[in-house]
Parts: C-alpha cells; structure tokens; sequence
C-alpha cells in the first residue's frame, strides 16, 4: 500500500522519487533513482526536518508543516506524517503546486497506510 | 600533578546536548546510531574458528570489540560483561565541572529505549538504554559484531540484554532477553558486577 502511494506521487510530473523514513534517519519505503542511496537520503531529511521542526516551533510556536530544499537542478520536499517523515525528490520541472495539493490531500491515506 | 581535563571529552558531550536541542530527541538519537553504524565500517574483518578462541582474542585485547570497549568477561551461555563502561571518563570529566549531566540527556535515553526498525536489526535499546551513550556504545557494538566479526566461518549478532547507569540503575532489554531465552534475573545478577551485559549468537 505504501509503496503504492509512493509510485502515485513520482507519476507527477518532475517528481524523480519518494520515501518514507522514520525520525532516527533509516528508510522504511522507497521508489528512487538507483543512483539516490536511500540511506544517506533518510539521514539528510531527519537531520534537516529537526532542525526545521524546532525552527518552527521556536519561532512560530507551531508544528513543522514542510521543509523544501531548492537549487536550479532540482527540488526535495519533507514533511512529518505521524512519527515518520515523507521525502519526495524533484528535477527543476516539477510543479510544486500540485505536489503540495497532493500531498495536502493523501496526508490522511499515507498516515493510515503507514 | 593533577591530570589536565581532555576537553574533548566535555566538547563531545556538549555536542550531543546541542544535537538535541537543534534537532529535538528523536533525530539526535537516529544520528547517535547512523554515526556509530558508519564508524563500525572503518574496522578490519576478523574471523575466529570458533568461541574460545573469540575469548582468547578478548584476553589479548587483539579482538575489534575490547579495543573499542575494554576488556569483557566470557559467561555461560556467551553472555559478556563490561566492568567499565567506555564513557566513564568521559561522564567523569563532564560531572567533575558541571555538577552532574545535561537533563536533555534523559528524552535521548528514552528515546532509544523506544521501539524502532533500525534498533530491532542491532538488537540494541529496549529498556537496556541507561544514557545517551548508550545510544552509541550498543550500535557500534552491534553493527562491528555483524558486518566485521565471523566465527567458524559465520556471521555473529549481539543481544544487549542490560545496561547499568552510574547512579546503579539497572536498565533491562526484556524483547532481547526473551528472545535469547536468558533469564532476566541472570542478568540482573550479572550486572551486580558489571555496567553492561550482552550475548553473542552465531547465526545459522
């Protein structure tokens, strides 16, 4: 089921891959290039969604929502979903919109199949 | 003379303070253990053909693991204890000049001891998680034991079974005790003597 979901998002257009990881940093669930090691990944998005969470709480007294990383080549988006963090990795065509709507809307799903 | 501090010891424990200040507790804890799992790739292979002479490189300090944590004593049933536990100086170093350890410590050790995927594959936390250290010590034990060590030509794992704090509690890992099918009062007995407490399985 979730593996399903993953493969849902990379058919939106720009998406390259999607992960589910947990907060200590390990992959759980991932649909990426071969060339993307899934365990640096993980890493990478639990350190930058901590830093991102406590910024957010310090500075707006409230829960992280996103954290998107962006360069001219490409895009990566990670949000928290339950006690997991959601990663989705971009090249520079992606449409973030729809991305952000999608996810908006399959919050609940990805929570219930996790 | 008195000995100079090693501020490296008191810097370290600063960093993972810091760490779980920036990150909050649970992504401190899962880059303790990504760091102690990166670092166990950087030991030489070692293979012993079988248990005793696995001991008797413990005895000669040649063996991966008491060179990372000091010398362990060899029980029934291969269960190992630590009469010290690597961090002790450390711990020392930082109390001797602050007055005690940083009361961020206590959410890393409760989250280590909270279940999770990586830490169900190193077999480590699960109660036997007494500080933040542990959450170092217990990976890195784990991780050198499984990609590093073979005996009579197989794969090892560690089973953390207990941990002891430097106050005397006693910190259990009952999913791993179970699972080894050792008696959770054998390890507290162990522990009487000891700070940590671990069993080796040859895998099969």
């Amino acid at each position: 089921m979730v593996k399903r979901i993953l493969n849902e998002f990379t058919k939106i257009n720009g998406v390259t891959g999607a992960m589910i990881s947990g907060f200590d940093g390990w992959p759980i669930e991932s649909v990426l290039r071969s060339d993307i090691n899934d365990e640096y990944l993980a890493g990478t998005a639990a350190t930058l969604y901590g830093i991102s969470s406590t910024t957010s709480k310090e500075f707006f007294g409230d829960e992280l929502d996103q954290t998107l990383i962006e360069s001219d080549k490409g895009k990566i988006l990670i949000a928290p979903i339950k006690e997991l963090i959601f990663v989705v990795v971009m090249d520079r065509t992606a449409n973030l919109g729809k991305l952000r709507y999608k996810l908006r809307q399959e919050k609940e799903r990805i929570a219930a199949a996790i | 003379m008195a000995d100079i501090l090693d501020i490296s010891h008191v810097f370290f424990l600063e960093t993972i303070k810091s760490s779980k200040k920036i990150m909050g507790a649970p992504v401190a804890t899962g880059q303790l253990i990504r760091k102690a799992m990166a670092m166990s790739d950087k030991i030489p292979e070692v293979k012993y053909n079988n248990m005793d002479e696995y001991e008797k490189s413990v005895k000669e300090k040649t063996n991966p693991l008491t060179q990372l944590e000091g010398e362990s004593i060899r029980h029934e049933g291969d269960i190992f204890t630590l009469s010290k536990c690597p961090f002790a100086q450390s711990i020392k170093s930082y109390i001797d000049l602050f007055g005690g350890l940083p009361e961020d410590y206590k959410e890393i050790t409760e989250d280590f001891n909270k279940t999770s995927t990586i830490k169900d594959h190193l077999h480590v936390g699960e109660g036997a998680g007494v500080s933040p250290f542990c959450a170092i010590h217990q990976p890195l034990r784990s991780s050198v034991a499984s990609k590093k060590i073979k005996i009579g030509g197989k794969s090892i794992e560690v089973y953390q079974l207990g941990c002891k704090s430097g106050s005397g509690y006693k910190g259990f890992a009952e999913k791993w005790i179970e699972k080894t099918g050792i008696s959770k009062e054998k390890v507290d007995e162990l522990l009487d003597n000891a700070m940590c407490c671990y069993c080796i399985r040859i895998k099969e």
